[in-house]
């Protein structure tokens, strides 16, 4: 067995305690570097939480915003008729219709082919408050009716109207 | 550890018996640790130089040479330490080797004892008198000198039915100034009223003397009790100079362990928040596609708001509710957003600043205004437009 004196021993204890101290002095200085570069991102992290946190939009306000207009979309969506809900003829059915129901005489009709659409024109006469009345019939329909042009003469003073008008129906292209 | 046991020499034999009953019983009977008879033992206390703990069994071993006259191959002791003013002392247990494994044997390796070891813990309490225990067994009596918490010498003598003859015996073995050291008498308790009047009656009256029994010594025992010759409990025992090293090193691991736990829970922190910045950051993510959508479908309906129809009925009534019964039209033409009217009333003028602070109505223009005449009427002509939603 190896006999080592006494003055060796304590040599070896001292040159452990060297070895063992700088050991832990490398691990602190690797560790506070650590701690120090966590530190860093910490704060760094901190800082952008309260700018997202001070930016940030009320959501809730936004989801019920696009839910009515979604909503809304929809309803006006609904007023438009599709290609194959309805013809110019059958368009000419409903207004001479909804004239006739309101007590309006119709003098002419005719069809104008325009480009993207076809317009109908009526010659009507009648009294001011049944054209008023047919006026709101038109205004508050279920679906857009357009009447884009529209001449009223009550000159004559006896409380009867001559109108002629111009009207077609709204499609919605998808 | 209540269940002790003790031995009697029956016909040349051990006999086992159990303190609560004095009855003899077996070795695999219950008993936690066996009391050994004190004459099977010499007991000596030897001073000890300061030498480490691991040095004391060889210290003791060399020293055993001149105070025990018995072969050292046949020999066992075991010993425990007593310490008084940085001074320790080893009260050495003595007996021979086959004797040791006779009780082994007996007690099945259960932990062995001697009467000081029940009276050790009471030494402390007599730390600034001498005493003197007197250990009441059935067959023998055990004297223990102690001064200034050492035994100075202990003695045993075989117990005969007379106190007196005991006493007698007892007294050529203690110092001639007995009466002045602390008499403790340790008896079972059966025996301690009647053992306490032989006291009195041969003590002087001034001397002192305390009874204890027994059984309140045996209930003490437990496992940390300093039982004698049991190798495990000797090689329990940590070497004093382990401790320098101990305690740098528990220090360093420790402070190492604090440190470390510091960074985890900085870490931990730090992924919280990463965790944390990140649901933000994907909260904001479907914030900013909720507000594109949203704005698609406020410019959808901004376009479909344009295309939709004028209402003319509303603009009808509009125009008779600003014109009130003051005017009538007679002739009136739209196209588009584009009107014109013709109509009769008073003061046409009026009527075109309420046109102007109408929000339906834009570029109103008054065309032109004939009176008619025999009237305080006018015929005018009115062009404007309808404002865009």
């Amino acid at each position: 067995m190896l006999r080592i004196s006494k003055r060796e021993r304590v040599l070896l204890y001292i040159l452990a305690w060297v070895v063992i101290v700088v050991a832990f002095g490398i691990y602190f200085y690797f560790k506070t570097e650590e701690m120090a570069s966590l530190q860093q991102k910490t704060d760094m992290l901190e800082r952008q939480m309260q700018k997202v946190t001070v930016k940030s939009p009320d959501s809730e306000d936004l989801q019920v915003r696009k839910d009515t207009l979604v909503n809304q979309i929809q309803i006006e969506k609904e007023k438009y008729y599709h290609r194959d809900d309805i013809d110019p003829y059958q368009f000419s059915i409903v207004i001479r219709n909804l004239l006739s129901t309101n007590g309006l005489t119709i003098k002419k009709y005719q069809t104008i082919e325009l480009t993207d659409y076809t317009s109908l024109e009526f010659s009507i006469a009648g009294g001011v408050l049944e054209l008023i009345e047919f006026l709101k019939a038109v205004s508050y329909a279920d679906k857009h009716w357009n009447m884009s042009f529209l001449t009223l003469d009550a000159r004559k003073g006896d409380g009867t109207v001559d109108a002629i008008f111009r009207i077609n129906y709204e499609t919605l292209d998808e | 550890m209540t269940h002790c046991a003790y031995t009697e020499i029956t016909d040349g034999s051990y006999q086992l018996y159990l303190f609560e009953q004095n009855q003899p019983v077996g070795p695999s009977d219950t008993f936690s640790a066996l009391m050994m008879a004190r004459p099977d033992f010499d007991i000596k206390s030897v001073e000890l130089p300061p030498v480490s703990d691991q040095d004391i069994p060889n210290l003791l071993k060399f020293k055993l040479r001149s105070i025990y006259p018995g072969n050292p191959d046949e020999t066992a002791f075991d010993y425990t330490i007593l310490s008084r003013k940085n001074k320790k002392y080893a009260v050495l247990f003595i007996t021979e080797k086959r004797i040791i494994e006779q009780y082994q044997s007996l007690s099945g390796e259960k932990p062995l004892f001697l009467p000081f070891t029940l009276i050790k813990p009471l030494i402390k309490r007599c730390e600034r008198e001498n005493c003197v225990f007197i250990f009441f067994h059935t067959s023998w009596i055990e004297l223990m000198l102690i001064q200034d918490s050492i035994l100075i010498s202990s003695f045993v003598i075989n117990r005969h039915s007379s106190f007196k003859v005991n006493f007698r015996k007892l007294k050529t073995l203690l110092p001639d100034s007995y009466e002045n050291y602390s008499l403790v008498c340790v008896c079972p308790k059966e025996e301690e009223s009647s053992l306490e009047q032989n006291i009195k009656a041969n003590l002087n009256p001034e001397s002192s003397y305390s009874m204890v029994v027994m059984e309140e010594l045996l209930k003490n025992i437990d496992r940390k009790t300093d039982f004698l010759f049991s190798e495990k409990q000797k090689r329990r025992s940590i070497p004093n100079k382990l401790f320098m090293y101990l305690y740098p090193a528990l220090f360093l691991i420790l402070t190492v362990l604090i440190f470390n736990k510091s960074i985890n829970q900085k870490k931990t922190y730090y992924s919280q928040l990463e965790n944390r910045l990140k649901a933000f950051e994907s909260q904001t993510l479907d914030m900013i596609t909720l507000e594109k959508e949203v704005k698609t479908l406020e410019d959808e309906w901004i376009q479909f708001q344009k295309r939709a129809p004028h209402n003319l009925f509303f603009m009808l009534s509009e125009l008779s509710r600003i014109m009130e019964e003051r005017a009538v039209i007679t002739y009136f033409v739209i196209e588009k957003d584009s009107f014109q009217f013709e109509a009769i009333g008073q003061n046409p003028l009026d009527l075109m600043e309420k046109f102007k602070r109408n929000d339906n109505f834009q570029n109103i223009k008054l065309l032109q205004s004939i009176p008619v005449q025999g009237t305080n009427k006018e015929r005018f002509k009115v062009i404007g437009s309808v404002k865009n939603k």
